[in-house]
């Protein structure tokens, strides 16, 4: 076992190889959880361009699901946490003569992908009854709630598959950090499913070995973004290296701390990072997003709130799902002036891709909400409808 | 050094391999030295309990016989009744990580030279016959031998090492032509859902509108072609596959034209018999063990039962044990 840093626990961990800390490209993305809306492109673009074979067939690369109570296979996270003892990493908590904590999915649990879709959670609300939204308080607590998760291999700095694989047939490639089973060497042990916390490795029924997300490198090699990102009708993924500070992953991730992790608990420092639902209990989101610290839920979700203040910040989300090009940097231009701010965007070589306008010109119509026979502009900003002309950009949201 | 097997004359050096071959077999990604090091406790255990088991032998004879074609790898054949059996003693593996095995105490040893070739029979208690690959949690029961190939007298028992490689010869349940996986038939998703919690076959006639050579085991449903792994094969000529390995982690599969082994595994009454046979024709470059007559040389065998989740280094396996060849 060797010491490693792991950037997001901020402390000194186990791992079983020596791992570079740092990579000149590492492979990373940012999902807005608050623009999904589980129409599953994202997965079918996947599905039909790698996953569409015999033996092939439970295997979800790309998922989205409902939480609280969906995930695919069914229940994994909360499997998986019930199993971890609190303060430890999974390779921390690894049982005699294994090297890392998990557990292999029965075939029933990879059924039924989408259960418990659009199921929330919170108090039951009766018949001809609506839920109350207090914008008063707070929007991080709606009484009752779901949101989307979308789920891909996290191409993790510390991958457990690979801890795990007594085959080292599993690798993460240096020039960008993807993650990839050796087709050629697996012989399908099925460690890899164990360990992988977010069992996004799959045993392949008909060959079998195990495959998983291999990050679309062939499209990365020629600078472009995966399939799922490139097919988001929603514009809710951005793909980049995070080690590059001119990155707009770097500037969400590390500068305006608005996007993070999912579970890092588990300790394998994983490479998609989610910008949280902003109407989702706290605590629930913490322990999903923050390691249980609450803090870092609250600013990631006041940050993006207050994005129409913030022009850097709403600069780059103006760049989610522009391009199905790798976006390396950007630059602000007229940054003084509101109106007629852009951002301009580059390549991983430095050309141009295009320009757009930070605060795009949006036409707004007062109405009235027809179910609840409300016309009075007050009434309707209580209810968080607002239609307010100074602040056009309100549809980011 | 090119080294050939000759069998008509005696070898003063048991053990010729040809280090050509064993050359091109692909050392494991990651650096050697970033495997976690094998427990000095845990080498001792294995040795310890292996010389000290009661009842069990530490020497498989190996005599001659003659049969009969069809015989051959026929488990059951009365040949076998007059090669002396050992009573090899297994222990867990607790060299390297994952630990595992210690479900299976003893395996019952026979060693023949039979026409040109050498032949072993190998008898297990298991109560499960487990041949099922398909489904997530199923694992294969298996049975390997393992032999060493460099001059040195002291190989690596786990694996071999870069300068003492092995030969290991394991014979897998479900590659059995007969392996009843689903339905009495090799699986095929088109008509099997691999799901044992839904009745409904939901991936039924799933693949109408792949291309055809997306649906082959060559084809392997989209992302890799092209490679070479015995594996992914929907049916094997032989259920035993020809390996080498220089350390742990590195076993390979030697390359088609040197997968000459041929196998059978009965399973009844509770028991696994299982028959090895390896023709030894002399073949450029193959790495594999003499078996010159009047000689001795070591083995060492490992069994896999499926139904306690065993596989890779999770296995009962004995110390090397001497095969003395008549």
């Amino acid at each position: 076992m060797s010491r490693v840093w792991n950037e997001q626990l901020k402390r000194w961990t186990t791992y079983p190889y020596d791992l570079p800390d740092h990579y000149d490209f590492q492979w990373s993305a940012v999902f807005n959880i608050n623009r999904c809306i589980a129409c599953q492109t994202c997965t079918m673009a996947c599905k039909s361009t790698w996953t569409f074979g015999k033996g092939q067939e439970h295997m979800w690369w790309n998922n989205v699901s409902t939480k609280p109570y969906g995930d695919h296979p069914r229940g994994f996270d909360a499997k998986l946490l019930s199993m971890l003892p609190k303060g430890k990493t999974i390779f921390e908590a690894a049982p005699e003569g294994e090297r890392v904590l998990g557990y292999i999915p029965d075939d029933i649990e990879y059924d039924y992908p989408n259960a418990f879709e659009d199921s929330p959670c919170g108090p039951h609300i009766g018949a001809g009854q609506y839920q109350e939204i207090d914008v008063s308080k707070s929007k991080t607590q709606d009484k009752q709630w779901f949101f989307y998760l979308q789920r891909i291999c996290n191409h993790c700095k510390k991958p457990a598959c690979l801890a795990a694989c007594p085959r080292k047939a599993i690798y993460k490639r240096k020039e960008d950090g993807i993650v990839l089973i050796d087709q050629e060497r697996c012989r399908g042990y099925k460690k890899c499913i164990m360990a992988c916390p977010y069992k996004k490795t799959f045993y392949n029924t008909f060959t079998k070995t195990s495959q998983k997300c291999i990050g679309c490198y062939p499209r990365i090699e020629q600078g472009e973004t995966t399939r799922c990102i490139a097919a988001c009708i929603g514009k809710i993924r951005l793909l980049g290296n995070i080690e590059d500070e001119k990155s707009p992953i770097h500037y969400l991730v590390h500068k305006a701390k608005v996007a993070l992790p999912l579970y890092p608990q588990f300790g394998t420092e994983p490479q998609i990072y989610y910008i949280p639902p902003r109407w989702v209990n706290t605590k629930f989101l913490a322990m999903m997003f923050g390691n249980y610290d609450e803090s870092k839920i609250k600013h990631a979700v006041k940050t993006y709130m207050n994005a129409r203040h913030d022009i850097e910040l709403l600069a780059v989300l103006q760049l989610f799902g522009t391009t199905q090009q790798i976006i390396g940097s950007y630059e602000i231009i007229d940054r003084g002036n509101p109106k007629e701010a852009k951002v301009r965007a580059f390549d991983l070589k430095g050309q141009e891709l295009f320009v757009v306008s930070i605060y795009p010109k949006v036409e707004v119509h007062l109405t009235k909400d027809e179910q609840l026979n409300i016309t009075d502009a007050k009434q309707l900003a209580s209810l968080d409808i607002r239609r307010d002309a100074n602040t056009p950009w309100r549809n980011q949201y | 050094m090119t080294g050939m097997i000759r069998l008509k004359e005696p070898i003063p050096t048991l053990l010729l391999f040809s280090c050509v071959w064993l050359m091109v077999i692909k050392a494991p990604p990651s650096a050697d030295s970033a495997q976690p090091p094998p427990t000095s406790a845990g080498k001792s255990r294995v040795k310890e309990a292996a010389t000290k088991s009661p009842g069990s032998a530490n020497t498989i004879e190996m005599k001659t016989a003659s049969c009969s074609g069809n015989d051959l790898l026929d488990p059951m054949c009365r040949f076998w009744s007059t090669a002396p059996a050992a009573t090899i003693a297994l222990q867990p593996q607790n060299i390297v990580t994952p630990y595992g095995g210690g479900s299976i105490n003893t395996v019952l040893v026979k060693g023949l030279r039979l026409g040109s070739g050498v032949a072993f029979r190998l008898e297990w208690k298991d109560e499960t016959k487990d041949n099922d690959t398909v489904h997530q949690t199923k694992f294969r029961d298996a049975v390997a031998i393992e032999f060493p190939l460099g001059t040195t007298s002291d190989t690596v028992l786990a694996m071999g090492s870069p300068h003492g490689p092995v030969n290991i010869w394991q014979w897998k349940a479900d590659w059995e032509q007969d392996a009843p996986v689903m339905n009495d038939k090799p699986y095929d998703s088109d008509v099997d859902s691999p799901s044992i919690g839904s009745s409904q076959s939901v991936y039924k006639r799933l693949h109408v509108d792949t291309p055809k050579e997306a649906n082959t085991a060559q084809g392997r449903g989209g992302p890799v072609s092209g490679i070479y792994n015995l594996f992914p094969q929907s049916s094997h000529h032989s259920p035993v596959e020809d390996l080498v390995a220089v350390g742990i982690s590195s076993v390979t599969s030697k390359p088609e034209r040197f997968q000459t082994i041929k196998g059978r595994g009965v399973w009844r009454d509770g028991r696994w018999h299982v028959v090895i046979y390896k023709p030894l024709v002399e073949k450029k470059d193959e790495a594999c063990p003499g078996f010159a007559p009047k000689s001795t040389i070591n083995a060492a065998v490992a069994v896999w039962n499926g139904s306690k989740q065993e596989r890779n280094g999770m296995k009962s396996l004995s110390n090397w044990v001497t095969l003395r060849i008549h």
